[in-house]
């Protein structure tokens, strides 16, 4: 443990209900990395995610940010700390993206008071980060389905964190607004030194961008590290069933994860 | 919204009160001509000592009569309207009335347990009818929200479901006291039936700073209100206290319910129509909502009134008739347009 951690999750064990969602989870985020969570469905992604934001409260363990303890900071405070754009957001209907983005500034913003010059600044300059400044006076029921998760991680981003948590970010897009949401999350953590977690289904996008590989597996992360070390055949068979090949892409050496065909 | 867009709503809605209230006062078994009533009102400026040229009797009509009856009907529709987007706001449900959701069922019950107890001494019934409407609308509105919440499909439904139900036992309860009372009391409680013909200054005196301080603090939490029209986790991710804010909410607005009831009975529809009509024109920001809904609701309570007083005259028609007459078939219109079409 050289290097320091901005993230540090010490064997947190967390209920759903009744239900054990993660069991003796430890994981050490290092700062300004583009980090992918995959697993199957159910695995507990979203949970990890919202253990980490303090939605899940963990029943055993604990959750360090930059070295101080999740327990002791307020609710409030932790949106200064952890922004996290969920996986379907409510769509606010009748409010233009503007008014989105700057309830992001809320832990800022006193209960009785609006948003100032420099929160609209902020809002401005967080739309301008995912591309959507242009949108900015627009309602979110005229915009795509790309367009508009680009809202919420702007409204993510004006939460002025730095840590950014995404849950599929890219599920129900098309594969050319995957690659831009893919590419605006690595320019975030690249030119802004965010550090990002994110869940993700599509795991040959996920070992492209991503720096690290969380796997996850009936609430237990089963391995983690670089892709390379990820993307090997019996280890992804292993979790993801034996319908899949690993292939080498001859252009850049990836390994990459194809469905095999029952023939 | 634009900012010369606010203003010009702003200034539309107010000069639109100021001339309902003129013309509500001009309107009745006599007919009073702007002029007087400007003179009448002089006359009530204390220290002013001004002495208006007009009949004594008219001017206790005016000031006496009049005056307070549309005061009160303003206030009324303010505090109802309010009450109503509130609760729109909170349970994130457009059809959520403070009658929809058993507040004011339980606040007349509350009201008319202490009238019960404490008979006609009237000056105590001004002070104490408030606060046990309060009480009652409370029970009322934290049974409904438990029943609701305990249910396996929360859907908003449920919650009017449960509302409908506590409101419709609440109501039970009244009919029974009052059934059961002493009929020389009875009376008394002819002003569960939504009325202001007993309307009076005192009314008008005690009512004012619950709602005051009601408004202020609900203003203040207008731009929650926007953010809690998102989810509860989503909310809570900025930093909101959902919880916390909701139940201060509640409270806030089952007062304005309860202070609203306990000077004029049960009145509904205002708490739905007049919000609506605001979505309608000027959209889903609760920052204008809010002040566009009271201020609203206060000139539609205001007309109701003044047409149930003058259009059957002599006859006077409770104005909760007049606003079923206009409620009723908004309401149809809501379901037939389709939830989907307001909120997400």
């Amino acid at each position: 443990m050289d290097e320091k951690c901005i993230l540090k999750i010490n064997h947190v064990t967390s209920f759903l209900g009744s239900t054990k969602v993660l069991d003796n989870v430890s994981l050490d985020i290092k700062p300004g990395t583009l980090n992918g969570l995959i697993g199957v469905n159910g695995s507990g992604k979203t949970s990890l995610i919202n253990t980490i934001n303090g939605l899940i409260k963990p029943t055993e363990g604990s959750l360090d940010i930059d070295d101080l303890s999740l327990d002791s900071i307020p609710d409030k405070d932790i949106a200064k700390l952890i922004a996290t754009v969920p996986q379907n957001p409510t769509n606010m209907l009748g409010f233009s993206c503007l008014d989105v983005v700057l309830m992001g500034r809320n832990p800022y913003i006193p209960i009785g008071g609006w948003p100032n010059g420099s929160d609209i600044d902020i809002a401005y300059q967080s739309m301008k980060s995912t591309g959507v400044d242009q949108f900015a006076k627009r309602t979110l029921d005229t915009l795509s389905g790309g367009e508009i998760q680009r809202v919420f991680i702007a409204k993510g981003l004006a939460q002025g964190t730095g840590i950014l948590l995404l849950d599929e970010p890219i599920a129900n897009l098309d594969i050319s607004y995957q690659i831009q949401i893919m590419d605006i999350l690595l320019s975030l953590v690249h030119e802004q030194n965010f550090t990002i977690i994110t869940s993700l289904h599509d795991i040959n996008l996920a070992s492209l961008y991503c720096d690290n590989l969380i796997v996850i597996d009936k609430g237990a992360i089963v391995k983690t590290g670089p892709p390379s070390g990820i993307i090997e055949k019996d280890f992804i068979q292993s979790i993801f069933g034996n319908r899949l090949d690993v292939i080498r892409n001859p252009e850049d050496n990836r390994s990459i994860i194809i469905p095999k065909s029952i023939n | 919204m634009q900012k010369l867009d606010i203003y010009r709503t702003y200034s539309l809605l107010i000069a639109t009160l100021l001339i309902t209230i003129v013309l509500s006062i001009s309107i009745g078994s006599v007919i009073i001509y702007p002029k007087d009533i400007f003179f009448s009102l002089l006359t009530l400026i204390p220290f002013f000592d001004y002495q208006a040229d007009i009949s004594e009797s008219l001017t206790v009509i005016i000031n006496q009569l009049r005056l307070p009856r549309i005061l009160l009907a303003g206030i009324v529709g303010f505090s109802i309207a309010l009450s109503g987007a509130t609760f729109q706001a909170i349970f994130k449900n457009p059809l959520a009335d403070p009658y929809l959701i058993g507040a004011a069922s339980g606040s007349a019950l509350g009201a008319t347990i202490v009238l019960m107890l404490i008979g006609p001494i009237i000056l105590m019934q001004i002070s104490i009818l408030p606060l046990a409407s309060f009480l009652g609308g409370v029970i009322a509105v934290g049974i409904t929200v438990m029943i609701s919440f305990s249910s396996r499909s929360m859907s908003s439904n449920t919650l009017i479901l449960s509302g409908i139900a506590v409101g419709a036992l609440a109501n039970a309860i009244t009919s029974l006291i009052i059934i059961s009372s002493d009929p020389d009391v009875r009376p008394l409680l002819s002003w569960l039936l939504g009325s202001f013909n007993t309307a009076n200054w005192d009314e008008v005196l005690i009512t004012i700073p619950y709602v005051l301080i009601s408004t202020i603090l609900l203003f203040r939490y207008r731009r929650i209100m926007n953010i809690i029209q998102s989810s509860d986790s989503e909310a809570q991710l900025v930093g909101v206290e959902v919880n916390k804010t909701k139940y201060i909410l509640i409270l806030i607005s089952t007062l304005l319910t309860a202070i609203a009831v306990s000077v004029s009975g049960i009145i509904g529809f205002i708490g739905l129509v007049a919000p609506h009509a605001v979505r309608l024109i000027w959209g889903y920001d609760y920052k204008y909502l809010i002040p566009f809904s009271a201020l609203l609701g206060s000139i539609i309570l205001i007309l109701a009134d003044t047409i149930g007083r003058t259009i059957l005259y002599p006859q006077e028609l409770p104005v909760g008739v007049i606003t079923a007459f206009i409620g009723a078939p908004f309401f149809i219109f809501l379901i037939i347009k389709g939830r989907s079409s307001f909120y997400g």
